[in-house]
């Protein structure tokens, strides 16, 4: 049976007006916070760090109290045994990386035995290990940030929107780093941004986090599908999150069609996985406002893709679902457009989609 | 150039108390650099002045305090003379304490400020990674720390070499005893003796300049 790693966050803290009220049993292995900036979220990282303390309630970890304002227990930060990864890295100037990824290192035997090699192997820096922090890239920095949090063998990783700092394709080659942790390490994550495409990529579990309270929480794909989390999800950006199998790959015209039921949808070219070439599916992200609704599917434009769907439900007059074959696409258009275009319930329209604006999440081997 | 043995007692003098006052204060100025920067406590503006003060009053005015406080009859003074027979006023402890209290505002200036660069985030994440707050201020508070903290030193230390005002009054001019460079030079502009004005304003000059280029080249710059 493996020890208690639940999580009981149940503490409020006020800042100024700002009130934060939180009451939830972390259980799954990555748990996600998503919530846009000022709702609250870094608050909760503090709090649960130790580097601020609430006003009351209890934080335990399994059956460790790290805080209790009953029986006035509030345990140092540096004895939590929490991991926390930065939004910038924050990787000590001073040190080498291998200096810093020992900084936190326990003396005695390690407890989960994850060696230092298997985070190096995982996260790829073993080759800059001699290396200062100024002169990494920003996405090595942020990879090193993350060995230095695990190599302390921590209860559990708490992880500040670290890619919130990198640029978007930057973004895409982390996640598979971090998804190879969580695969390989049994370390549970708290995961906190304000990108879906994170969330859906990561976390078995999602609250939103909204004006200091959980608005919401379930599997993240519940994010897109349950109509109450769309306006808030509407704040932090939606974004369509699929995965698709490659139909064919065409080097010459540059472009990959991946199979979506019967449709083809168009995306930049990229290389077939030789040893792998078995149906593997690639995971995208589309952003709802990246994609264009048609009542017609004959248009003399370049988008390369053109698919049919029908409505499934519209919000507001700015965020509609369509479904295309079996999966759901949210697309974020203008009232006006909506009231144009006679937007309703079970009408069949086209997505129309350049291939350029779909992302590949990661491309794991 | 000859330099004259009563020149040589005066710069070796002028260097064993700028070096025993820079031993002397620096763990006080590092402990005072340290509140300052970091920590918010009631009287904190008082400190600040207090520390300052010297920087901003007529050298001669802190002398004069201090010929006041630690005279035979003064408060301080008296009780040193009383329970430990110690006579401070013109010896050549009264020299290091002159340019202690001329010093120290720019010796802690410079670790103040040393220290309020260094980010509060990275002694956050050495906190989460399981160090002491007294580990976060040796491994990682202090070596950031350390151009400014190094500039504070060299600044305070040149100070220190350079002081007059408040040296002469507390300390006197006593040659062989307390008399450092800056007083030799101006007994012998008294005098007239124009090579050993020379030869130690030559001296007084280089050391500056090394001073500065020091600064320069290993303190206050940031990368």
């Amino acid at each position: 049976m493996a020890r208690n790693t639940n999580f009981t966050l149940n503490f409020q803290k006020r800042l100024g007006s700002f009130n934060l009220t939180v009451d939830c049993v972390l259980s799954q292995k990555v748990t996600a916070f998503l919530g846009a900036s000022g709702s609250g979220k870094t608050t909760l990282l503090n709090c649960i760090s130790g580097t601020l303390t609430p006003d009351k309630g209890q934080i335990l970890f399994g059956n460790e109290t790290l805080y209790d304002s009953n029986s006035r227990i509030n345990i140092a930060p540096e004895k939590r045994g929490i991991g926390y990864v930065f939004q910038e890295g924050h990787l000590f100037p001073h040190l080498t990386v291998k200096q810093n990824i020992r900084y936190g290192q326990p003396k005695t035997v390690q407890r989960n035995g994850n060696n230092i090699s298997q985070i190096l192997d995982i996260l790829e820096i073993s080759d800059l290990l001699e290396r200062y922090p100024k002169q990494l890239s920003g996405g090595q920095r942020q990879r090193v940030a993350v060995a230095r949090a695990i190599n302390m063998q921590p209860n559990i990783l708490l992880m500040d929107e670290p890619l919130a700092s990198l640029d978007r394709g930057l973004k895409n080659r982390i996640i598979p780093y971090l998804y190879n942790i969580k695969q390989t390490f049994d370390i549970p994550i708290l995961y906190v941004t304000h990108a879906i495409s994170e969330v859906m990529a990561l976390a078995d579990e999602a609250y939103i986090i909204s004006d200091g309270k959980i608005a919401f929480k379930g599997e993240p794909h519940e994010l897109l599908t349950t109509p109450s989390t769309l306006p808030i999800a509407n704040i932090t950006g939606v974004e369509n999150i699929l995965s698709l199998p490659i139909a064919n790959s065409d080097k010459e015209k540059g472009v990959t069609a991946l199979e979506i039921g019967t449709q083809r949808l168009m995306i930049p070219y990229i290389e077939p996985n030789i040893e792998n070439n078995t149906n593997k599916e690639v995971p995208i992200a589309i952003r709802a406002e990246d994609i264009i609704i048609s009542l017609e599917d004959n248009l003399p434009i370049s988008a390369r893709n053109i698919l049919k769907g029908t409505i499934d439900s519209v919000e507001n007059q700015t965020l509609v679902s369509i479904r295309v074959e079996q999966h759901l696409m949210t697309v974020k258009i203008t009232p006006d457009a909506c009231k144009q275009l006679q937007l309703c319930e079970g009408k069949q329209v086209y997505c129309v989609i350049k291939a350029n604006a779909v992302n590949l999440l990661w491309s794991d081997p | 150039m000859r330099i004259t043995p009563a020149e040589i007692t005066a710069l070796i003098l002028t260097f064993k108390v700028a070096i025993l006052s820079l031993i002397v204060m620096f763990p006080p100025g590092l402990l005072i650099g340290w509140l300052l920067a970091k920590r918010d406590f009631p009287g904190k503006s008082i400190l600040n002045t207090f520390v300052m003060l010297p920087l901003v009053l007529p050298p001669v005015v802190s002398g004069y305090i201090l010929l006041i406080l630690f005279s035979e009859n003064g408060p301080i003074g008296g009780l040193l003379n009383k329970y430990f027979g110690l006579e401070i006023v013109f010896s050549p402890v009264a020299v290091v304490l002159a340019v202690s209290v001329i010093s120290f505002p720019l010796l802690v200036r410079g670790i103040m400020t040393g220290i309020a660069s260094v980010p509060v985030e990275l002694e956050k994440v050495a906190r989460t990674l399981g160090a002491s707050p007294v580990k976060v201020f040796f491994t990682i508070t202090l070596p950031l720390a350390y151009r400014g903290i190094l500039g504070g030193v060299i600044l305070g230390f040149s100070k220190s070499l350079g002081e007059f005002g408040a040296t002469m009054l507390v300390a006197g001019n006593i040659p062989g005893k307390t008399q450092t460079i800056a007083l030799s030079i101006y007994s012998a502009v008294q005098q007239g003796e124009d090579a050993t004005v020379f030869r130690l304003v030559f001296i007084s000059t280089v050391i500056a300049f090394i001073a500065i280029w020091l600064t320069e080249r290993f303190a206050f710059r940031y990368d």
